[in-house]
C-alpha cells in the first residue's frame, strides 16, 4: 500500500486500515531510522511503540500538505529527540556524558554485528550535537533530499547543507584517527 | 592527504550493522496493529481510577446501609419481641404491657370502678349502662 491509498483509506473513514496501511509500509524503515540514534534494541522498540502511538493520535491532524513519509519522519525524529535530550539531562547527574553513554551501549549491544570501521562510524556519530546527528544520518544513510529532511526537522535547507557539511568532516577526522 | 574514508569505503559503512531478533518484524507489525484498541480506549483509561474509586464508594455505601437497616430493623418483628429485645425496657414494665397488650376487652367492672375512682357520679354512671 503506498502513500496515495493509506491517505484515502482514512479520508473515506477506514482509519484502522489506514494505520494499518501505515504499520505495514513504515514499521521497519522507522525502526531503523530509530535505531541510529538510540543504539540499543530494546529502547528503539519502546521508542516506535510511543511514536506510532503518537501516529494514531495524530493522524486527524494530518491535512495532507506535506507528504504521508516525511509527516511521519518528522513524529519519529520528534521523539527521539525528546529520547535525546532525556539522556542529556540524566547525564547531568552522573559522572558518564550522553556521547560515552551511546557509544557504551554500542560496545555492548548483542545485536551489533559491525566491522570495527562501522563501529566506529557510529560511535563518531553520537559525538555530534544532535541536529547534525539527525541531518548525518537522513543524508548519508538514507540518502533524503535536503527538502525532505528540512520538512522533517523545520530548518533550511541552507542551514542544513551547513550542518551537514560540519558533521561529515568531524566524522572524517574521527575516522581518520582510528585508521592504521 | 589523507582519503575521504566516508566516500572511498561508503558501500560498507552504509550497510546495516544493527540486527534484530528472529522474527522481530512480524511480532512488531501486529504489537503495532493493536496499539489501536488502547489509544481508541484512551478515554476510559483516564477515567477507570475515578470510576473504581466511586464504585467503591457506592459499594461501601450500600454494604453499611444494609447492615445497619438489618440489625435495627422493627419490620416483621412483633411488638413483644421488640420488648424481648430491647435493653431499655425494664423487666416489670414489660410484664405490665404484655398484660394490656394480652387484653382482648376490658371487663365492665373495671370500668365502673375506673368510673368511681375519678369521681364520676353513680347516676351518670347508671346511665351511661
Amino acid at each position: 500500500m503506498n502513500d496515495k491509498q493509506i491517505i484515502e483509506l482514512y479520508r473515506s473513514g477506514e482509519h484502522e486500515k489506514a494505520f494499518n496501511g501505515i504499520v505495514s509500509a513504515y514499521s521497519e524503515r522507522l525502526y531503523w531510522h530509530i535505531r541510529r540514534f538510540v543504539c540499543s534494541h530494546d529502547d528503539a522498540n519502546d521508542l516506535l511503540q510511543d511514536i506510532f502511538i503518537k501516529i494514531w493520535a495524530a493522524l486527524p491532524s494530518f491535512r495532507g500538505d506535506a507528504q504521508l513519509f516525511t509527516w511521519l519522519y518528522r513524529i519519529a525524529t520528534n521523539e527521539v529527540l525528546n529520547h535525546l535530550r532525556k539522556l542529556r539531562f540524566k547525564a547531568l547527574t552522573s559522572l558518564e556524558s550522553e556521547a560515552s553513554y551511546l557509544e557504551r551501549k554500542i560496545d555492548e549491544d548483542p545485536y551489533f554485528d559491525g566491522n570495527m570501521l562501522q563501529r566506529e562510524l557510529h560511535k563518531a556519530i553520537r559525538r555530534l550535537p544532535h541536529k547534525q546527528r539527525i541531518v548525518f544520518t537522513l543524508r548519508y544513510f538514507d540518502e533524503m533530499k535536503y527538502e525532505d529532511i528540512a520538512q522533517i526537522t523545520d530548518t533550511s535547507v541552507g542551514a542544513l547543507k551547513a550542518s551537514y557539511h560540519h558533521a561529515y568532516n568531524k566524522i572524517k577526522e574521527d575516522l581518520q584517527k582510528v585508521l592504521p | 592527504m589523507k582519503d575521504d574514508i566516508l566516500n572511498t569505503r561508503s558501500e560498507e559503512l552504509r550497510q546495516q550493522p544493527f540486527r534484530v531478533p528472529e522474527g522481530y518484524f512480524r511480532k512488531l507489525e501486529n504489537d503495532l496493529r493493536q496499539l489501536e484498541e488502547p489509544v481508541n480506549r484512551g478515554f476510559f483509561r483516564v477515567i477507570a481510577p475515578y470510576a473504581s474509586m466511586a464504585a467503591a464508594f457506592i459499594i461501601m455505601v450500600t454494604a453499611g446501609t444494609f447492615f445497619l437497616k438489618s440489625t435495627t430493623e422493627q419490620d416483621g418483628m412483633t411488638y413483644e419481641d421488640f420488648l424481648v429485645h430491647s435493653d431499655y425496657v425494664l423487666s416489670e414494665s414489660y410484664d405490665e404491657l404484655v398484660n394490656v397488650v394480652e387484653a382482648e376487652e376490658i371487663a365492665d367492672e373495671d370500668i365502673i370502678e375506673y368510673l368511681i375512682y375519678t369521681g364520676v357520679t353513680a347516676e351518670v354512671i347508671e346511665i351511661s349502662k
